[in-house]
């Protein structure tokens, strides 16, 4: 009200104007009028209202809001003000509250704020797994006029969705349906071309990795939205998904290191005809995993192409019983309770009794044998011995807690598979222990607790991510390490790892081999009278000042003529670590040593 | 001053300030459309980034560098003989023209030839 009181107000001004602007140019004509006038305005007696004649002379319209010309005039100027009041309105609308945003058919539909998942790299920044922007085609069905026909038109370009699929979606009444997804550039363009409305194309991200198998188990890879489903896709999904900086995940895996590993692994596995194998290269000092092969592998971009037992990683997820390489734990424990010396001697002439097992050696010695004699041709009769001697199942109980034996390994994996062990550590249970059986763990976790005991007696946890500090604890003497690396190194001269030294030779490893048989759950160690076997090979380089460890085992290998009917480490395994130890060791700038 | 001039005045400098605003406005639209336009050249140049980046990773795999390598090189994996320290070359007596020369090569100085 106020405003168009106002506008009334406003109006008379107007009116008053307009009335001056008549006068003037009537003045001229009525001259003698307007004199008069002027005479009785003069003369202070005004007559309250003049007459009809006068006032057309005049053209006055001061006196009364009713006169027809300030109807005229009044009427006008609210016209313009409601055309101005439009004007303004619409200024309004455009200025501040902006253009109103559509999209039209067929146009790109992009979330701006949308960020690709980061990055991973390897430890030299080489690409293991990226995000590359595509675009997925879907429907809103309320906008389809004729979902039949667009049925019909949409086969020769989405060759993967089949017709009658088609129609399903197109009659399925939502108002989006994806029709499909990471379209490649010429078929995005194809659909916009038909220019059906109703069907969009919406920015997408595709994950992709270059190395295709290599480092799979580690890597893992996504589902079709890029949600992480294994490896360390799936353990860094929040760092991967809300990586607002676009800083990659460094990882500390070679990508040169693992093709070697890799390549060498696969050529061992088929030539000794093995339904599989693994490997793990870790640096002892900083506990960085470097290279971890698990074969059969996958191809990260189409992981459901292969079978099911490709997405197994054996390193972390299989646990099984580690064989001899347990003696290596046997040994260090025995000489650092300080009950047994490198002059012990352990007589092996005799099988040992455990229950209804009769526990040999493989090699048939039947003598007394010295420590080193005992370590390296691996007697299972002188380990169960030497159990006995420092002090039996409480003893190595409490050394394999401290070894963190009984725990999963603490590495950033969610494929990570817990140690299988009896409840109570009994003396037969340990008498196995000894010689590496009775208590099943993941290769990961073997290398951990081996690397801890070469380590100067420092147990690292190992670690998939270039630069972190792990955590530390002392679990042996340094003397007592050493002693072991010793007698790792001459089991790699003389004993039963010779085969690995034969081509490694010139990087002065140190090593032990173990041949397992596999208990199947249920039907004991054979099956059919047939044993199948787990050999492994464990070796760290160089002996004088180690830097690096690798474990390598092969499962269920079989006898070539090329290794005279046998199938245990040594003829398989070892060689395969020493031939992957030659090939690695220049390219991590390890020296030959002098002859 | 009178109200008709006071009226006018504003009138006039309502008039002056809308159309300083109008065009204050219209800049500012104009900018943020050239920081939109360029916000979006970055990022596109950033997509194409990332898949050369993917595609200069797919090349450099080293199954395939080892089979091209094979095919049209004569190269061979090192060997641990051909590595050595440098505090290695140092001790094993190599003369002072060489160590130069070697310094030369691996851009750390030495006298130019």
């Amino acid at each position: 009200m106020r405003f168009w009181g106002k506008a009334y107000r406003v109006g008379i001004g107007l009116n008053r104007v307009s009335s001056l602007v008549s006068r003037l140019e009537t003045g001229a004509r009525n001259g003698a009028a307007q004199e008069e006038y002027t005479r009785q305005l003069r003369a202070e007696e005004p007559p309250l209202v003049a007459d009809r004649r006068t006032r057309k002379l005049l053209g006055t319209g001061t006196v009364g809001f009713h006169s027809l010309g300030n109807w005229r005039l009044s009427t006008v100027a609210l016209a313009f003000y409601f055309l101005f009041f439009l004007v303004c309105v619409r200024l309004v609308d455009v200025m501040i509250l902006g253009p109103r945003k559509g999209y039209s058919a067929n146009q790109m539909v992009s979330y701006e704020t949308e960020i690709p998942r980061a990055d991973i790299v390897d430890r030299n920044g080489n690409i293991l797994a990226t995000s590359i922007v595509t675009a997925s085609a879907f429907v809103n069905t309320h906008e389809i006029t004729d979902p039949l026909e667009v049925a019909e038109r949409l086969p020769p370009i989405l060759k993967e969705c089949p017709v009658d699929e088609l129609k399903r979606k197109l009659q399925s009444g939502k108002s989006f349906v994806w029709l499909a997804r990471h379209l490649t550039p010429k078929r995005q363009d194809a659909i916009q071309r038909l220019g059906i409305p109703g069907i969009y194309l919406k920015k997408d991200y595709k994950r992709v990795y270059p190395h295709g198998n290599l480092a799979s188990h580690v890597i893992g890879f996504c589902d079709i939205d890029g949600r992480g489903l294994s490896g360390v896709e799936r353990s860094y999904e929040r760092t991967l998904q809300q990586n607002q900086s676009q800083q990659p995940l460094r990882l500390s895996i070679d990508i040169r290191i693992q093709y070697i590993v890799a390549n060498q692994l696969q050529e061992s596995v088929d030539e000794f005809q093995a339904i599989g194998g693994n490997a793990i290269l870790m640096d002892i000092k900083t506990g960085e995993i470097i290279a971890m092969e698990s074969l059969p592998n996958l191809n990260a971009n189409h992981p459901g192409d292969g079978k099911s037992e490709c997405a197994f990683n054996r390193n972390t997820l299989g646990v099984n019983e580690p064989g001899s390489l347990l003696k290596i734990l046997n040994v260090a424990i025995a000489l650092e309770s300080g009950k047994v010396t490198m002059q012990s001697s352990f007589d092996a002439t005799l099988p040992v009794k455990i229950g209804k097992f009769c526990v040999t050696d493989c090699g048939r010695r039947h003598e007394v044998l010295k420590l080193r004699d005992a370590f390296i041709y691996s007697s299972n009769i002188a380990a169960i011995k030497m159990l006995q001697t420092f002090g039996g199942a409480p003893i190595q109980k409490r050394f394999f807690e401290d070894f963190g034996l009984f725990e999963k390994p603490a590495v950033e994996l969610v494929e990570v598979g817990r140690p299988i062990f009896p409840k109570k550590w009994t003396e037969p249970t340990a008498m196995s222990s000894s010689y590496g059986y009775g208590i099943a763990i993941s290769p990961l976790k073997l290398l951990t607790t081996i690397n801890g005991i070469v380590n100067d007696g420092m147990l690292v946890e190992p670690t998939l991510i270039y630069g972190k500090q792990q955590m530390r604890q002392k679990i042996i003497s340094s003397e007592t390490s050493s002693r072991v690396r010793d007698l790792m190194r001459e089991t790699a001269i003389y004993g039963t790892a010779r085969s690995a030294n034969r081509y490694a030779a010139d990087f002065r490893i140190f090593g032990k081999t173990g041949t397992t048989y596999k208990n199947a759950k249920g039907m004991g160690y054979s099956i059919a009278g047939k044993r199948r076997r787990i050999t492994s090979f464990v070796a760290g380089f160089p002996h004088e000042n180690p830097r690096y460890i690798l474990l390598v085992m092969l499962d269920e290998p079989k006898a070539t003529p090329q290794t005279c009917g046998q199938a245990t480490a040594s003829w398989n395994a070892a060689p395969c670590g020493g031939k992957i130890i030659a090939r690695i060791a220049p390219l991590l700038g390890i020296p030959a040593a002098e002859a | 001053m009178t109200r008709g001039a006071f009226i006018s005045v504003s009138f006039f400098l309502i008039c002056a300030l809308l159309a300083v605003l109008f065009q204050v406005k219209y800049t500012v639209l104009d900018l943020e459309n050239e920081h939109t336009k360029i916000c979006l050249l970055l990022r596109s140049s950033h997509e194409k980034l990332r898949v050369l980046k993917a595609e200069w990773a797919f090349l450099n795999n080293p199954d395939r560098l080892f089979d091209l390598s094979k095919k049209y090189l004569s190269l061979r994996p090192i060997k641990g003989q051909q590595i050595v320290h440098y505090k290695d070359l140092q001790n094993s007596g190599m003369g002072e023209y060489d160590r130069e020369r070697l310094m030369e090569i691996i851009g750390c100085g030495g006298k130019k030839r």
